[in-house]
């Protein structure tokens, strides 16, 4: 993945909301361990001490443990919580501010609902 | 630890301050962006650091010592610039074993990997080298001699920008092996930020701001809508830029020192929040004019 | 993590010595070119008078090895001149201070010295043997050297060569600092060669100095007086040089 060097949000978030990516793909599972941080650091051409801070940040909200000697380990149950935390968070503010462009827009709130239905069973089709 | 240390630094060159009353300090072993304007002072202050110049008024310590005419500071530093003088006679390979014993640290294998990488041949001579291609070679000898400190002062001059992306990656997975204190020094900060831990920038010798790069993307938001909305909700004392934009609407650059709850109302308001590229911000801030260049035509 | 390396000044000045040495390798190249045309200048004499009558002229022709040790002696002073210049060039891109470069400098000006005038001797020998094989002499004073009396010529022409690189790169540094002063020092030279012409208070100060170092008969006196005259011009240029800013 490339980083979106245009986004408000500091690289180490970038980082750490990857991460989450991965582990909500199941791309590393629950006691796997995760990246070094010198391997986000090559993967992704930053400051060793900015994959680091990503890291920590997943840390913080226990996402991740740490094992000592061996580096950082995805907690039990970290897929889940993340799940929840996006949810709380990311989608809620996309819907904000979907509502607020169909607001610009003068798109009723039924029109939007039956939009977001559309867009949704096409996803499912395309799965 | 600290690795350089300045203390109200100045040096006047015929009575033009190149630098004035400059105080930071520089932690061991990070990368720090210098970034300012042409004139800034930047070079200066990186001979300050090298030893080459002598400071004005004030003070400057590097390893804890006055780095001027100090050899102890002069082992264990590397100055590299587009200035760099090489004796003519020698070619690339014989120029990079006299370089090389300089330096208890030298790299001979990397820096023979990274000149054939660099399609630079051996047996060349650096005179008969295009611009880029000596910019090139001087940065393979800023890596190879890996120095606790490493100053680079504007070295891509000339590179292209693939030669120049190489650059980067060679400088961090080095530095990762080696963690060393560097100082770079560029203009295309855009180019540069993912690899930096800090970034100081000057405005007319003086120190305008040194904070983390992660600091520097949050500095600042871009605000695009109604003029009255966006006045609204900013203080005269954020604004960093503006730009009118039709007959009442106006792109804002200002401080980011709003909470989320502001951001969210204006979003609903209609006024698109953006980042602001660092590469921008930084010239809105070493600016002299909020307008831009555009002040000096509506004036007339 | 990179830890601070201690170096000290003697491994420093060895280092930039062999940097020097690298770098003006082409300089012994220029010596050798030199010392040729010398040579060659020499074998057409350095003075010649004629006398004779309506029926009779003599020809008298005088041949010396002056012009190999005035060109190597030039040469000297260039090098040194020009070791300046690059020092002040070359040196501050890598480790060095102001104090081990001069000293770099110096052992590398004591080095091509003693090449110059072992050389500048046996350019001599060279000239005597040429003559001896060439040319019909009228007199060969002086043709046959002795062994000792070649390797106190030597001696004095390497240290002659020495003051010669000293006072160069005593002027390429006063030179570096100030570029006024390139222009200064020859005039004040030059004039006060004129002066000397005249029978001035100047011109005897300028005859003493003269007659100071080039009549002196003692060897061990024109020794001390060389080395001390070489470690001052030395000492001045390192106290002078010290608070120099450089690489502006």
């Amino acid at each position: 993945m490339i980083l979106n060097p245009d986004s408000l949000k500091p690289i180490y978030i970038q980082i750490a909301e990857w991460l989450e990516l991965e582990i909500l793909q199941d791309a590393i599972k629950s006691d796997e361990k995760i990246y070094s941080q010198y391997q986000l650091a090559e993967m992704f051409n930053v400051n060793p001490a900015t994959a680091a801070k990503g890291l920590s940040l997943l840390a913080e909200e226990n996402f991740l443990y740490k094992k000592r000697g061996l580096g950082m380990f995805v907690a039990p149950q970290a897929k889940e919580r993340i799940r929840q935390k996006r949810i709380n968070e990311n989608l809620q503010q996309l819907v904000f501010e979907v509502v607020a462009e169909a607001k610009r827009l003068q798109v009723p709130p039924e029109e939007l609902v039956n939009m977001i239905q559309r867009a949704t069973q096409q996803a499912v089709k395309e799965e | 630890m600290h690795c350089i240390e300045s203390k109200n630094l100045s040096k006047t060159f015929d009575k033009i301050k190149a630098v004035h009353d400059l105080s930071f300090t520089i932690e061991e072993n990070k990368i720090t962006g210098l970034v300012g304007r042409n004139g800034a002072g930047k070079t200066t202050l990186l001979k300050l650091i090298a030893g080459y110049l002598l400071p004005t008024t004030g003070e400057i310590n590097v390893f804890g010592r006055n780095p001027f005419n100090n050899l102890q500071v002069a082992a264990n530093l590397i100055f590299i610039d587009d200035q760099l003088a090489l004796p003519e006679n020698l070619s690339l390979e014989e120029t990079l074993a006299a370089v090389g014993q300089f330096y208890p640290n030298w790299q001979a294998e990397l820096a023979r990997a990274l000149l054939d990488y660099f399609s630079l041949q051996p047996r060349q001579y650096y005179a008969n080298l295009s611009k880029g291609m000596k910019s090139s070679f001087n940065m393979i000898i800023g890596i190879a001699a890996r120095c606790p400190l490493t100053i680079f002062d504007e070295p891509t001059v000339g590179m292209d920008a693939a030669v120049r992306k190489d650059f980067y990656r060679a400088l961090l997975k080095d530095f990762m092996q080696y963690p060393r204190t560097i100082i770079f020094s560029s203009h295309l900060l855009s180019e540069i930020e993912e690899l930096l831990d800090d970034l100081l920038l000057i405005k007319a010798g003086e120190k305008y701001l040194h904070l983390p790069l992660d600091e520097l993307r949050n500095y600042a938001v871009g605000l695009t809508g109604r003029e009255s909305i966006i006045r609204k909700m900013t203080g005269q004392e954020q604004v960093l830029f503006q730009q009118k934009l039709g007959r009442d609407s106006i792109y804002l650059v200002a401080r980011n020192t709003f909470d989320q709850q502001t951001l969210q109302q204006a979003r609903l308001q209609g006024v698109e929040i953006s980042p602001v590229a660092t590469d921008d911000l930084c010239i809105y801030l070493t600016a002299q004019h909020k307008g831009g260049i555009d002040d000096v035509f509506s004036r007339n | 993590m990179m830890s601070f390396h201690e170096t000290n000044l003697l491994s420093v000045t060895k280092k930039q010595f062999i940097y020097k040495l690298q770098a003006n390798l082409g300089i012994l190249i220029s010596l050798m070119i030199i010392q040729l045309l010398a040579l060659l200048l020499s074998t057409a004499g350095v003075s010649s008078m004629s006398v004779g009558t309506n029926l009779t002229i003599i020809n008298l022709k005088i041949i010396s090895g002056d012009i190999i040790i005035v060109f190597t002696l030039i040469w000297a002073f260039i090098v040194g001149y020009n070791t300046a210049g690059n020092a002040y060039r070359l040196d501050y891109h890598f480790v060095t201070n102001r104090l081990s470069s001069n000293l770099a400098s110096g052992c590398f000006l004591l080095l091509t010295s003693l090449l110059a005038g072992i050389t500048a001797t046996f350019c001599g020998v060279l000239l005597r043997v040429l003559l001896y094989f060439w040319r019909d002499l009228l007199t060969t004073k002086g043709l046959s050297m002795a062994p000792a009396l070649l390797m106190k010529g030597s001696y004095v022409t390497v240290l002659y060569a020495c003051l010669l690189s000293a006072l160069g790169y005593f002027y390429g540094m006063l030179a570096q600092r100030n570029k006024a002063l390139t222009v200064l020092i020859p005039v004040l030279f030059f004039g006060s060669l004129f002066a000397a012409a005249k029978d001035t208070r100047a011109a005897q100060l300028f005859r003493q100095v003269l007659v100071f170092y080039f009549s002196e008969s003692s060897l061990a006196l024109f020794t001390l007086k060389i080395v001390l005259t070489v470690a001052l011009l030395f000492i001045t240029i390192i106290l002078f040089t010290n608070r120099m800013e450089v690489r502006k």
